[in-house]
């Protein structure tokens, strides 16, 4: 028996065995859900997000009527909307766009007090997690690469099969190797159709990132064969292997998050958030009960630009007013900042964990290559606080003039604009992890292979 | 049915599994897993509560230590409240990392509870939460598995079934012991595991025990033993009707992982795609649109507060709000802070409807899917499901109703109509006011709603018992 026929007769056995169709089936059958839901969450953010600016132009055009003789009063009512747009791969991987708000609303006033308000979401919803493709890819696919693994060699031997394959020209080790590759190809094609199905259905944009979420998926696979290869390779039995390799399963998908999670949120505790609630509450409405010289005096040291609006002591007025909001986010700023460090810290200590197992890797991958992690989200709220602070220069002028709405050039009214879409990433870096752990677990198994044929 | 042989062949399955060295293995993993899990989520559990507390405190007394204010001031400064975990999210934490834990009470608006754990993940808590809900609910039904697959394919595969059988063993009888046989290794690995938890939890706790955490206890290892229950029954059933234990085993997997890993998130999602809830700018527009037509009490000339004004004066006999005994704004205020809070509770209630409505497929689907009923069941007992995280946003609501209403009644009585801006009342006044303190519902009234996860667990037990009992006749001993 040459190579080729050897081949084909593999080929041929593998692909018509029922089990092997029904997984690939089942597969399929959880990409096309999952397909279907990341369109149809993303779909429903995209129709909100298509209405806002009716909402936003309602909103102005009441609040202008309601509020023509005073202009300060009616900035107090009228909101800005700000959207995070999602990028086009963003139904790819859900990520944490479900946890974190994609349309904040900022009035003049003190923003660190309006800024993190939560979207409505139901948290039992956040709780069982997104059935999206990169859940398929991360979670299911290693599970069809163990069940076309587990028996690979051992099959054989149950079956007896085993002494007539080791009288064959063609030496065992090849038998295997090429068995791994067929099986491995297969799986490869299942993806990258899935990954190519999806670009299509979700629209995502045919660039970079296409190879990226291939390049991903790919490094990935490629460790779950090397590490199925590696189990195999004692020559164990089916029923050891398929546990054994469940058990590392569980152990990357399951009990290392979360376990990794439990400790970074103990060790990191997040406290910051509250600090800055109750300091920019306090910073600002504190002004209330000390003189309006003193507010002023530091509004001033920033803006000095309205020194020479005259602001009484004795009665009120709205460039006090908004001074004070102003102090509000002034007086948290320490913590606002010690805030996003210690996010950027756990997105760190996330990142460097992640190295180490690939499921994390993986997801953080693809929920960064879909722009819908904590980082792309911190952007946002960055974006955020330089709108309040157009918006606020924007009408600080007109406030200490005491105009008139009336003179007010809308038309200049600065916009929000942010989208994932926007940001570079380089994500062959994080293959570079994923592909040295195969790479090891792939020589582990070559190791065991070469005592193979001494035997 | 011969009891004594079911006890014989119960004994003779757990006696064959304490031989094998894969069971030891097995355990010693569940152990240190479930005691790291205990230990570093209660330590989570500290942590987290301990900052809550403090900045619980701090807001008392900031509020405390005010000075001379106007009342719609300090109506305005407002409250911050905090929810602290659930006392047994510990054990099972349930939503309580995806909800929100800090809440600003302010006059006229409903704010949303901000700050949630999982906002503050880069992703990694959506992997699970490590704690010991998970590792009974997930991983103890896969020991089960493991250890039932070859229960009857085994025997069969041996040929010592027809022996079995011949030996006046009944079918009934031998999967009945098969099941009890798996369950008391089971139990036996777990009992010693659960007894150390349930002192460190004690200890943990400075030894106060109530009512409420015993029937929590109790519900819950009652919950727990039904669902090994019937994952054993699964088991030994699965292994009756395949021909060979490989195909048992395999079998048992695939059930595990779409039962386990891809139908919960795919029920939910479900859910949350038939039943899609008004996103929070929509919400906000339905609330400001049913407050327009109620009228708007900073309009001078709205129609429904100028009739409030001629009723009131009508009622007071007088010509000018001035003369009347009380102040007019805060009474005004008032009004509005009741009819808007009305109108709130109204939409909020039918959001939070809506998400009952959402949750509610996943927990008709438990009726396919045992881990999906003691999922819900475990979480409503641990008192970190949803329905306590309404809880806390109606206890809070409450309290923000309350306090600027007090406050309103004291900008109506204590405040002159003239030059009312300037106006403050004493600092004593903060005193009369009542701390937040969120009251965690009992488990008897966490549970009244999750009466579908009650069900759905006795269902299962029900249906574990008739399969084992009536099944067999089925089944050819091959």
């Amino acid at each position: 028996m040459n190579l080729s026929t050897f081949l084909k007769l593999e080929v041929k056995n593998f692909v018509s065995g029922k089990t092997v169709l029904v997984a690939v089936l089942c597969l399929l059958l959880a990409s096309c859900y999952a397909m279907f839901y990341g369109k149809n969450t993303i779909d429903k953010q995209q129709a909100i997000i298509a209405e806002i600016p009716k909402f936003q132009a309602e909103h102005f055009k009441k609040q202008l009527e309601l509020n023509k003789d005073e202009f300060g009063n009616m900035l107090y009512y009228l909101q800005h909307n700000t959207v995070h747009q999602p990028s086009s791969w963003a139904a790819f991987s859900i990520g944490q766009r479900d946890v974190n708000p994609y349309n904040i609303k900022v009035k003049m006033l003190t923003l660190e007090g309006q800024i993190y308000d939560s979207e409505m979401s139901n948290p039992t919803t956040l709780l069982y997690g997104n059935f999206d493709l990169a859940f398929v890819i991360v979670f299911l696919l290693p599970l069809l690469i163990i069940a076309f693994c587990h028996n690979l060699i051992s099959a054989d031997q149950e079956n007896g099969i085993w002494n007539l394959l080791s009288s064959q020209p063609v030496s065992i080790a090849k038998i295997i190797g090429w068995r791994l590759l067929i099986r491995f190809v297969i799986v490869l094609i299942l993806a990258f159709t899935v990954i190519t199905a999806s670009c299509f259905y979700l629209q995502s944009a045919f660039d970079i990132r296409f190879f990226y979420a291939l390049l991903i998926a790919f490094s990935y696979l490629t460790f779950w064969f090397a590490l199925s290869a590696f189990v195999i390779s004692f020559q164990k039995s089916s029923t050891f292997n398929a546990l054994s390799l469940l058990g590392i399963w569980i152990f990357l998908a399951i009990l290392a998050p979360a376990l990794l999670n439990l400790v970074i949120s103990t060790t990191l505790p997040v406290s910051e958030s509250f600090e800055v609630t109750v300091k920019q509450r306090e910073g600002y409405h504190n002004k209330w009960d000390k003189s309006k010289a003193e507010t002023m005096q530091k509004f001033y040291e920033i803006y000095p630009e309205y020194k020479s609006f005259p602001i009484p002591e004795d009665k009120f007025s709205w460039g006090w007013y908004y001074a004070m909001n102003f102090m509000g986010d002034l007086e948290a700023e320490n913590s606002t900042e010690k805030y996003i460090e210690k996010l950027n810290l756990r997105n760190l200590w996330t990142n460097r964990t992640a190295l180490f197992f690939p499921t994390i890797q993986a997801q953080l991958s693809f929920n960064n290559l879909s722009k819908n992690d904590l980082q792309n989200h911190l952007e946002y709220l960055k974006s955020v606080r330089t709108y309040h602070r157009r918006i606020r220069e924007f009408f600080y002028p007109e406030i200490f003039r005491n105009a008139k709405v009336e003179v007010v050039g809308w038309e200049n009214l600065p916009k929000h604009e942010f989208s994932g879409e926007n940001l570079a990433n380089n994500l062959s870096q994080s293959s570079y992890s994923l592909l040295f752990i195969a790479s090891v677990f792939g020589l582990l198994f070559w190791g065991n292979l070469k005592k193979f044929r001494m035997k | 049915m011969n009891f004594s042989n079911i006890k014989r062949i119960a004994y003779q399955e757990s006696r064959n599994a304490f031989r094998t060295k894969v069971v030891y293995i097995s355990a010693i993993v569940l152990g240190i897993a479930l005691l790291s899990a205990l230990f570093i989520g209660w330590q989570n559990a500290k942590t987290l509560n301990a900052e809550r507390e403090k900045y619980q405190d701090l807001v008392r007394t900031n509020w405390l230590e005010q000075p001379d204010r106007h009342p719609h001031r300090s109506s305005h400064y407002g409250y911050l409240a905090f929810r602290p975990k659930s006392s047994l999210s510990f054990f099972d934490s349930g939503v309580d990392s995806f909800a929100g834990t800090s809440i600003f009470l302010e006059p006229h608006r409903q704010n949303t509870v901000n700050f949630s754990e999982a906002r503050h993940s880069n992703g990694l808590l959506r992997f699970g939460e490590l704690n010991l809900a998970l590792i009974l609910q997930i991983l103890v039904p896969l020991m089960i598995f493991f250890l039932g697959f070859a229960a009857i394919s085994g025997e069969r595969e041996s040929g010592i079934l027809a022996i079995i059988l011949s030996s006046g063993v009944s079918w009934r009888e031998l999967l009945i012991g098969k099941t009890f046989g798996i369950l008391s290794v089971i139990f036996a690995l777990l009992t010693p595991l659960l007894l150390i938890s349930i002192a460190l939890w004690l200890f943990l706790n400075d030894f106060k025990i109530t009512y409420d955490s015993i029937f929590r206890l109790a519900f819950l290892l009652i919950g727990y033993s039904i669902y090994f229950v019937v994952c054993a029954a699964i088991a030994v059933i699965i292994s009756s009707f395949t021909k060979t234990s490989r195909n048992s085993l395999i079998t048992l997997l695939v059930i595990w992982i779409m039962f386990w890993i891809a139908m919960p998130r795919a029920m939910q999602n479900l859910g949350a795609s038939v039943y899609p809830t008004a996103s929070k700018s929509q919400f906000e527009k339905i609330l400001e649109d049913d407050l327009a037509k109620e009228g708007d009490s900073h309009n001078a000339n709205d129609a429904k507060f100028a009739d409030l004004k001629r009723e009131t004066l009508a009622k007071y006999k007088v010509n000018d709000v001035k003369d009347l005994p009380f102040n007019y704004g805060g009474f005004v205020m008032s009004k509005a802070e009741e009819i808007s809070s009305l109108i709130f509770r109204k939409h909020y209630g039918e959001l939070l409807a809506k998400f009952r409505l959402q949750n509610r497929v996943t927990e008709i689907a438990s009726l396919l899917n045992p881990y999906l009923a003691i999922r819900h069941f475990s979480m409503a007992t641990a008192g970190s499901d949803f329905s306590a995280y309404e809880n806390f946003q109606w206890q809070a609501e409450d309290f923000r109703f309350n306090m600027v209403q007090k406050l309103n009644d004291l900008h109506a009585n204590e405040i002159k109509s003239q030059n009312d801006r300037t106006q403050k009342i004493s600092s004593e006044n903060w005193q009369e006011f009542p701390k937040f303190e969120y009251r965690e519902p009992t488990v008897f009234e966490s549970l009244q709603k999750q009466y579908l996860a009650i069900f759905s667990v006795i269902f299962w037990l029900l249906i574990a018992c008739l399969a084992v009992y009536f099944l067999p006749k089925k089944v050819t001993a091959g």
